[in-house]
């Protein structure tokens, strides 16, 4: 049988998994081969996923998995990602529970990060449908290497999807991730952003993908120009550890040209970053202000946009997916409150 | 003003510590020598990441660095690889015993090249870790926090919860917070902060549970009650973590010392001569973590401080939260050692380490040189100063 979850499209065998691990054939029918089951799940920053254009301030569940389609050579979570069945600990969260989970710990959405959650999907949309029922709203982050009918399903169960956008050729992608064609990418994410909001990621790797810069920016700008883009200054980790470190000035001085074309772009994963704030494009006043311990997007501190979105100074409308949410709102008649936390 | 600056190789920032935002330095009034030091002491040397064994060579190099630039008084320096390769890399018996030999060796090298009396503290061992005790599915709420995975905070149980923790393989204890109010005798924030309960996981075993890593663990802390020290001070009454403040400042005004903490290193793996230290009260044995960095800076247990184990901290971590850059710490640790040294006796000092915000947090030194690294990722280093500060 064909596993149509992602465009690897694997042809299995009874008994037998694909390339992600994650899926197996029993009789007739494509099953997950552990529902359920999960590695972490923690309350953080929706903007530290990151998400900064979506329920600014809120606090988000962010649950993983493990498994993925890709092997990107720089991958950060690649313990978990790349990990075998058996090799990570993880543990079964009916969906009821997880979204019980949220709610008693003031969480305002669950978020499914750390792994592709195209490879554990059946999952994924069980909780979503708990969250919905609960009034709690369900992102996740993946890779956008999912059929056009997996893309419908999570356009349907997500409300706000992070796709990364590791590069902009075939041979980046195959290369470094491991894949043939990232044309199925680009046609998610335009698909994606026509139905949900998007929010699209690219971790930079210098003198390797730095000069697709400038394509990447004008392909966002093609689907919509206000779609926020996270760059990400690349880690050297697992594959590619030997890596140096990209330099900030470089890449950011390739940024430059691309701030022409989009008004949303962010430069983060490393400490200090002062290009996670948010100004606006018509008066470049600085709007949602954030900070970078480090890690991927960052931390808000000040939100000063009005009620409808709009800069305080010019009224200029800027898009944010949902409302602004005080990072403590989610306790209020919660057990945890009760506790003075 | 207490400021940092946020080094990323041919990159930085200068920032105030306390609200976090960026500082104009040729506008702001900081002392711009101290400042200068501190960029010069990190510029072209970036922490190579906790991974990397050559980050024990970092820390050495960079106190080596401090100590030429500076010349304080009094060091506080720590060594996290041990601690935190022991946990996530599976070491064979040899590359452990490298791994502690090249520790050493490092330890070594500062005292001969700078002539510090040094009094060394290993904060623990590290054992083979047997299993996980789960809390994920029960009705209340488990929570580990990232500094203390011995202990995990459980609010709002059910007497299903508290029946199944009683047979639960890998704990150890259940302990209510009125029960430990009651014996531990904490107030104020911590007493505010301490979960409903507290679950003790037995020795070689860690939790899963809300907030809990995911990496693959092979080694964990050990239920050490007592800890190696040796002490180059020829009047140390070092009987307990909490009493090596006192001994140092009852010498820093005559003696050049360097208090040097080893993650993961206990009586095990101590090479030397040592004394041994209490590491627990009552039933509690420090972690290696928050607790034990601060009980030793600050020379109080942790119950005196302000952050219990097992506490919710992203409950406190608000958009208006002080102190940003310092993780889960609310407030500036105003009963450092560091603090004491300078406020008090006038002592200049300098801190070098491994071990990310816990550093600059304990040494509370007049400038703090330290890794930034958050889940074992490396984005960048930190030169804190607190010269400055009033």
């Amino acid at each position: 049988m064909i596993c149509n979850y992602c465009e690897w499209r694997c042809e299995l065998g009874d008994g037998q998994a694909g390339v992600c691990q994650m899926y197996i054939q029993k009789g007739n029918r494509i099953e997950e081969r552990h529902p359920h089951h999960y590695t972490t799940y923690v309350a953080t920053h929706i903007e530290s996923l990151p998400f900064f254009h979506a329920y600014p301030g809120s606090r988000s569940l962010q649950v993983g998995s493990r498994g993925c389609n890709f092997d990107c050579h720089y991958c950060s979570n690649a313990y978990v990602a790349k990990s075998l069945p058996g090799e990570v600990y993880t543990f079964r969260l009916e969906p009821k529970r997880l979204v019980d989970v949220a709610k008693q710990t003031g969480c305002h959405n669950i978020v499914f990060a750390v792994n592709e959650p195209v490879v554990f999907l059946p999952s994924l949309i069980e909780v979503a449908k708990e969250a919905q029922a609960a009034g709690l709203p369900v992102g996740c982050m993946t890779n956008g290497y999912m059929t056009e009918e997996t893309a419908d399903i999570l356009s349907e169960t997500c409300e706000f999807i992070n796709i990364s956008l590791k590069g902009f050729s075939q041979e980046f992608y195959r290369k470094y991730t491991g894949i043939s064609d990232f044309s199925p990418v680009l046609r998610n994410i335009r698909k994606l952003a026509n139905r949900v909001h998007v929010e699209i990621t690219t971790p930079i790797i210098q003198d390797i993908n730095d000069h697709e810069i400038i394509d990447i920016a004008e392909f966002i700008a093609s689907v919509d120009k206000n779609t926020p883009w996270h760059v990400f200054r690349l880690l050297p980790e697992y594959k590619m550890q030997d890596r140096e470190y990209p330099s900030i000035q470089v890449i950011n001085k390739k940024l430059e040209e691309a701030r022409r074309i989009l008004p949303y772009i962010y430069f983060s994963n490393f400490v200090g970053s002062t290009w996670v704030s948010t100004h606006c494009p018509a008066c470049g006043k600085k709007i949602i202000e954030r900070f970078n311990l480090g890690g991927c997007g960052g931390k808000m501190v000040k939100y000063l946009l009005d009620e409808g979105n709009s800069c305080p100074d010019c009224r200029n409308h800027v898009h944010i997916h949902g409302n602004y949410t005080q990072w403590n709102s989610g306790d209020v008649d919660n057990d945890l409150c009760s506790l003075g936390c | 003003m207490t400021y940092a600056v946020l080094d990323v190789r041919e990159w930085d920032i200068a920032v105030d510590l306390e609200t976090g935002a960026p500082l104009d330095t040729e506008t702001c009034s900081i002392d711009s020598s101290m400042l200068n030091m501190a960029r010069q002491v990190v510029k072209g040397y970036p922490y190579p990441g906790d991974f990397a064994l050559e980050s024990m060579e970092w820390v050495t190099d960079t106190a080596l660095r401090l100590w030429k630039a500076y010349d304080p008084n009094f060091m506080f320096i720590s060594y996290a690889q041990p601690g935190i390769l022991g946990g996530v890399l599976d070491l064979t018996r040899d590359d452990w015993n490298d791994l502690v030999d090249r520790q050493f060796q490092n330890v070594d090298r500062f005292i001969k090249n700078t002539g510090y009396t040094p009094i060394i503290v290993g904060l623990g061992d590290m054992i083979p870790l047997k299993g996980y005790a789960n809390l994920s599915n029960l009705d209340g709420i488990g929570y580990v926090r990232k500094a203390n995975r011995r202990y995990a905070g459980l609010f709002s149980p059910s007497d299903d919860d508290l029946a199944k923790l009683g047979d639960m393989p890998g704990v150890e204890r259940v302990v209510s917070k009125h029960d430990f109010i009651d014996l531990f005798g904490a107030a104020g924030s911590f007493e505010h902060k301490f979960p409903d309960y507290l679950v003790v996981a037995e020795e070689g075993y860690a939790f899963k549970t809300m907030g809990s890593s995911t990496r693959i663990g092979y080694k964990t802390i050990a239920r050490n009650e007592s800890i190696p020290v040796y002490a180059g001070l020829s009047n140390a009454r070092i009987h307990s973590i909490v009493d090596l403040r006192d001994a140092i400042i009852r010498n820093a005004s005559r003696q050049r010392i360097a208090l040097i903490l080893l993650d993961g290193i206990g009586v095990k793996d101590f090479r030397g001569r040592y004394n041994l230290c209490d590491n627990s009260v009552y039933w509690y044995t420090y972690c290696q973590g928050d607790d034990s960095y601060l009980a030793i800076s600050t020379g109080k247990h942790f119950q005196y401080g302000d952050y219990p184990p097992g506490w919710l901290d992203f409950t406190d971590d608000v958009e208006s939260k002080t102190c940003p850059y310092d993780g889960f710490i609310e407030r500036p640790v105003t009963d450092s050692i560091g603090n004491y040294l300078r406020n008090v006796l006038g002592v200049t000092s300098a801190a070098a380490g491994s071990r990310s915000t816990f550093t600059h947090l304990a040494a509370g030194a007049d400038i703090c040189v330290e890794c930034c690294c958050c889940g074992l990722y490396n984005y960048g280093t930190k030169a804190v100063i607190y010269k400055d500060q009033a």
